[in-house]
């Protein structure tokens, strides 16, 4: 586990660097959650939208939306493939998402049509602890958090 | 010509985006955040702890709290890229916004550093109109209650509606531009005063009245209270339209998210609204569907420039 000033990276994550989405791989495709640095950053999440399961995909496109208390932000897939589950449960408790950002909070699962070569633009390994410095360091200097 | 006639002219509507929330949909594009920037004078302090808020919307603004000094404040974020700020805080016991405190900061903000600025100031005393009169202030923002029940149980003042009635006629009679703002919903859900509030608004014309909604906030103690239906809103919302024809109407930044935010945002365009903070994903189609052209700001609503 990566920890900068409280805030937790989970080492085994992927992350998608400009919109703090962390995805896990699995069996059933990528589950896509937001991270610790932007849920606080975000404030509680007063409403989800999330499209319906089955779309495709691409990386980039956008797949909802976010709000909260100190955010409106689009939810961007991190990578190409076809959304296959949505969590309803914070869908129907953002709360969820807040309390519980790299477990029951967790946003979709996109079954990815080629990851290895979406990750490649992820952070992962060896560049994560230098990564969340230098983004716990930017959220605190624009105000933020803290 | 005024903001209403410029914007019936040229079919406008404006869509605002300040910088109290960082806001970004599919439609606004990208939000200066820093263009515009909120600070409670108080930090997070507020004697009144109204049931609606209780101090949540103080979180997220700049704190001037610690003793700094505002003038310093401002023009650490004029260097950063700021334009204007709404100075705002926490209220003591009668309903009063500490600014006058700041008086002095304020004009030199505004003479020296250019910044465009709002106050929220709640209700405001004879000394407080006349002092925001001799500053060139783009607009005094005050929350009008029309219902004395809903200044006891929810602001938890001993005080009746005629102080509302008082803090409009003072700013008006030091010409104070004004940016009055109505509350659906703000006695637990129900709509009560606005009426009222509408009535009183309309004495003292304003540069732009802004509607609100409540929007329960998590850990207060209306977090549970459901906010007056949709069909509530939308008849304010033409009742406020032709009782004021003439006053640019804006929907403020507060009103509940998700599906009814996208209904209430319709609403506000079919009612002919000049301008939308925070607009629902959809909404700025909605308006150009209508043949109006969506103008942006990330700004409070109605800023001048």
């Amino acid at each position: 586990m990566t920890v900068v000033e409280n805030y937790n990276f989970p080492d085994d994550l992927y992350y998608h660097a400009e919109e703090h989405l962390w995805l896990r791989q699995g069996d059933e495709g990528v589950t896509v959650g937001v991270d610790a640095l932007a849920q606080d950053a975000l404030g509680t999440i007063v409403h989800l939208a999330i499209h319906q399961p089955g779309q495709t995909v691409s990386r980039g496109d956008q797949i909802g939306s976010l709000e909260a208390e100190k955010m409106v932000s689009p939810l961007i897939a991190p990578v190409s493939g076809t959304l296959v589950s949505v969590n309803d449960a914070a869908m129907e408790t953002p709360q969820l998402v807040s309390d519980h950002p790299y477990g029951a909070g967790w946003l979709v699962v996109i079954e990815p049509t080629a990851f290895s070569e979406d990750a490649s633009s992820l952070i992962h390994g060896d560049s994560l602890e230098e990564w969340a410095q230098a983004e716990v360091r930017r959220y605190s200097d624009q105000g933020w958090v803290g | 010509m005024t903001l209403l006639q410029s914007a019936v002219a040229q079919r406008e509507i404006h869509f605002y985006a300040p910088g109290l929330k960082r806001f970004r949909t599919g439609e606004y594009g990208t939000q200066d955040h820093k263009a515009f920037v909120s600070i409670s004078i108080t930090g997070t302090a507020c004697a009144l702890k109204c049931d609606h808020c209780e101090m949540k919307v103080l979180q997220g603004m700049a704190s001037l709290a610690g003793g700094k000094n505002l003038y310093d404040l401002c023009a650490g974020l004029a260097e950063g890229g700021a334009r204007g700020v709404l100075l705002s805080g926490g209220c003591n016991s009668r309903g009063r916004v500490p600014i006058m405190a700041h008086i002095d900061d304020i004009r030199r903000v505004r003479s020296e550093l250019g910044l465009t600025i709002r106050v929220h100031p709640g209700l405001v005393d004879e000394d407080l109109a006349e002092a925001l009169g001799g500053i060139d202030i783009d607009g005094a923002m005050v929350d009008i209650i029309g219902s004395n029940d809903t200044i006891r149980d929810v602001y938890h003042m001993d005080l009746d509606t005629t102080e509302y009635q008082s803090t409009l006629e003072r700013l008006h009679r030091y010409h104070v531009p004004t940016v009055p703002h109505i509350v659906l919903g703000l006695h637990y859900g129900r709509i009560l005063g606005e009426e009222h509030a509408l009535e009183m608004i309309a004495q003292y014309p304003p540069k732009l009245l802004v509607l609100i909604i409540l929007m329960p906030l998590y850990g207060t103690a209306m977090a549970q209270t459901k906010p007056p239906s949709t069909e509530e809103i939308g008849d304010f919302f033409q009742l406020a339209r032709a009782r004021m024809p003439d006053t640019p109407i804006a929907l403020g930044c507060a009103r509940p998210a998700g599906l009814s935010k996208q209904t209430i945002d319709k609403m506000a365009i079919d009612a002919g609204f000049n301008g939308i903070a925070y607009p629902a994903e959809g909404a700025v189609a909605y308006a150009e569907e209508r043949g109006l052209t969506p103008q942006f700001h990330d700004a409070c609503c109605g800023v001048n420039w």
